[in-house]
């Protein structure tokens, strides 16, 4: 038997559809608006997956499934008519314990700025320019593309970027965080998540560790900058064939390994830890690895 | 629950309050008269006394200022001061029922039966005509406070139980009862 | 038909709790009982008055001037520190946050005779020693105090997030917490050690940015 449901939505701006599904236990959402190349759209609440694509056109849709008890409030516009400037999505997640959540798909314009935050849940963006801001505590956050600005934060969610965000922070508390790619600034921060940045050219890139083990192994672009902090992760920069960069390398009580060059590290302060200091090609670059205990390894 | 509707854009409140965080107290003052009604209607529905009610309002606003670096902006200003009411008052319930060792039975009530529907009270009758905020009022207190959050505000009953401490099932139960005693009252 | 709808039934109709065939059993009953019938319609009738109660009252017109007096006086009661919002949380009592803070002094005043010796005048063996010294212990302070603000904001919203997070923060914190007490140690064994004011300054922030996050998030995560 048909199970109606509908899914009570208060809009500003724009109509949405009330849908039918024929799923029990869930209900369907499907909303559509027109909006502005550059929207600022704003999502969270309880769902459990949530995939943002960007596309040519100028308008946003919101699809998916929801638990037939959760609620998906929306406000929108900051303008006097369509398209919207700006919309909020709030979702209001099952009352059943350990019920599912939702999932959700979302289309917005290349250009839009996207905020999304929610607990544990799947993130994955592709093919958004603009803005993003992504906020979890468990799950994952998968972004592929080249975003303007990519801000995001994870407790122990993994994060997992391949592009070229021209501007980057990622943070986590043990969420490993992996950034395939190229990036103008980048920070990364985390306590104890693995970090590794590769496969392209960094300018200005500063990682700060506790605990986890940082893998470098991108290239530092010419009058770039790479500092990376580590109380005892192991600081891994391997480096390519022509790089060009001055490295400087200090451990307070760990060891420095070199197999770039035939340096070898000298002996830190009252005999403890390690300090090595070395160019490569030209030194147009710097990198600063520091580690109070960690030890540092520089590699082909 | 459902979320009450702001009594202006959400950016305007969520802007306002942005600067009350800083300490400005005019605009504390303007979010004030834009929220006071919806709470002093809770707080009034839910204590059923008028002085109480001014009390718990403005203990709800105080707790408010206090707390204003809590509000991210992520739900609209009113529906964050809705919730921070809701647990002011449940919290001066508790305190109440603690100081006055009473403490609101379930089984007090008669046991729900279905009644023939009673005969409406007409314009020209001597007895008093107990409208629904009178009725609401006249309810015994935790029946009110359950039929309140239920009824009028909109909460579900998997909220309700959390935030009274009490099963999902007693709740439904508590429930019952309330309307029940209010369509006795409604229709004597 | 003599029997009628148990009270919990009809509640249960109105409130469109009740599994489908006892739904459909239901309504066919009401179509065939004016008593049912009468008595779920003005129960549905009060159900929808009374959610149309969900409007505003006005609170009485001198209530504003009433609360802005007790947030004044609460200003001024402020300048000195009030401990009725003190942080939740097996480290934070009275004497401790007092202790906290003298720890905090006179770690800054350890670092400075451990720098300077019982003799100071002229003895510098570098002239970047007072500056190290002295930078930091202002860093140091304010770290601190960031730290214990943000643990404050923490603890208003804990009971709010779920026990898996609150014990997976506390992880990480302690985590740092090792880390900042053992570069500390190492800074105050050897103060003129450049790396060691950036690393210990790069846990600090990491605690800070870690206390931040906490405080943002949404409840029942």
């Amino acid at each position: 038997m048909m199970i109606v449901e509908t899914v009570r939505l208060h809009w500003l701006l724009g109509a949405l559809a009330l849908a039918t599904t024929p799923v029990p236990g869930q209900q369907k959402v499907d909303a559509r608006v027109a909006v502005t190349r550059d929207v600022h759209v704003r999502i969270n609440g309880a769902f459990g997956e949530l995939r943002v694509t960007g596309w040519e056109k100028d308008s946003l849709v919101l699809t998916g499934l929801l638990p037939k008890d959760a609620r998906l409030d929306g406000m929108g516009g900051m303008g006097g008519g369509p398209p919207a400037k700006g919309l909020k999505f709030y979702i209001e997640g099952s009352s059943r314990p350990g019920g599912a959540s939702g999932s959700l798909e979302l289309f917005v314009p290349f250009g839009a700025t996207v905020w999304a935050k929610s607990g544990s849940a799947r993130i994955a963006v592709q093919g958004v320019t603009g803005g993003l801001d992504l906020n979890i505590v468990g799950g994952s956050i998968t972004v592929t593309g080249n975003p303007r600005e990519l801000n995001v934060e994870s407790m122990d969610g993994a994060v997992e970027v391949t592009g070229a965000p021209v501007w980057m922070r990622a943070k986590t508390a043990t969420g490993a965080i992996v950034l395939r790619g190229s990036c103008t600034d980048a920070g990364v921060t985390t306590v104890a998540g693995a970090v590794t940045l590769r496969d392209g050219t960094f300018e200005r890139t500063r990682i700060e560790t506790v605990t986890g083990d940082v893998t470098f192994a991108g290239a530092v672009a010419r009058a770039g900058s790479l500092t990376i902090d580590s109380h005892s992760g192991t600081i891994s920069m391997h480096v390519g064939a022509g790089a060009s960069v001055d490295v400087e390398a200090t451990t307070i009580i760990g060891d420095i390994l070199n197999s770039v060059t035939s340096r070898r590290p000298a002996p830190g302060r009252e005999g403890r830890g390690a300090e090595l200091t070395l160019t490569l090609g030209t030194g147009d670059a710097h990198a600063t690895l520091r580690s109070f205990k960690g030890n540092i390894r520089l590699t082909r | 629950m459902s979320e009450p509707q702001p009594a202006t854009a959400p950016d305007d409140a969520t802007a306002l309050a942005a600067r009350a965080q800083r300490g400005d107290v005019a605009a504390f003052e303007q979010l004030y008269a834009q929220c006071a009604g919806r709470v002093f209607a809770v707080c009034l529905r839910m204590s059923g006394d008028r002085q109480r009610a001014r009390e718990l309002t403005h203990d709800a606003f105080v707790r408010a200022w206090e707390r204003l670096a809590s509000f991210r902006g992520e739900s609209g200003f009113e529906t964050w001061m809705h919730r921070l009411t809701v647990n002011v008052v449940l919290a001066s319930v508790r305190s109440d029922r603690r100081r006055e060792s009473r403490v609101a039975l379930t089984g007090d009530l008669p046991s729900p039966t279905i009644s023939a529907p009673g005969r409406a009270v007409g314009p020209g009758d001597v007895a008093a005509r107990i409208d629904l905020e009178s009725a609401v009022a006249a309810l015994t207190p935790q029946a009110r406070m359950v039929f309140v959050l239920h009824d009028v505000e909109g909460y579900r009953h998997e909220e309700i139980a959390q935030r009274l401490a009490l099963a999902p099932g007693t709740i439904r139960a508590q429930l019952h009862r309330a309307r029940q005693q209010l369509m006795r009252m409604l229709t004597r | 038909m003599t029997d009628h709808l148990a009270w919990e039934t009809l509640n249960d109709l109105a409130d469109d709790q009740l599994q489908e065939d006892e739904r459909q059993a239901a309504e066919v009953h009401v179509q065939s009982c004016p008593t049912c019938a009468a008595s779920l319609a003005a129960l549905r009738e009060a159900l929808q008055a009374a959610h149309a109660l969900r409007d505003s009252v006005s609170p009485p017109d001198d209530l504003w001037a009433e609360v802005r007096g007790t947030i004044e006086r609460r200003k001024v009661a402020r300048l000195a520190p009030d401990m009725t919002y003190l942080p939740r949380g097996w480290w934070v009592t009275p004497g401790r946050v007092a202790a906290a803070s003298l720890i905090l002094v006179t770690l800054s005043s350890a670092v400075t005779i451990a720098i300077l010796g019982p003799t100071t005048a002229g003895t510098f063996a570098s002239a970047d020693i007072p500056s190290l010294a002295v930078s930091w212990q202002a860093a140091e302070r304010g770290y601190q105090s960031s730290v214990l603000e943000l643990r404050t904001q923490l603890a208003t919203n804990a009971d709010r997030l779920a026990p898996s997070t609150v014990a997976a923060i506390e992880q990480s914190l302690a985590t740092i917490d090792v880390a900042i007490a053992e570069a500390r140690e190492a800074l105050l064994r050897d103060p003129l050690n450049a790396a060691l004011p950036e690393l210990l300054a790069s846990n600090y922030r990491q605690k800070i940015e870690l206390l931040r996050r906490a405080t943002q998030l949404a409840p029942s995560t």
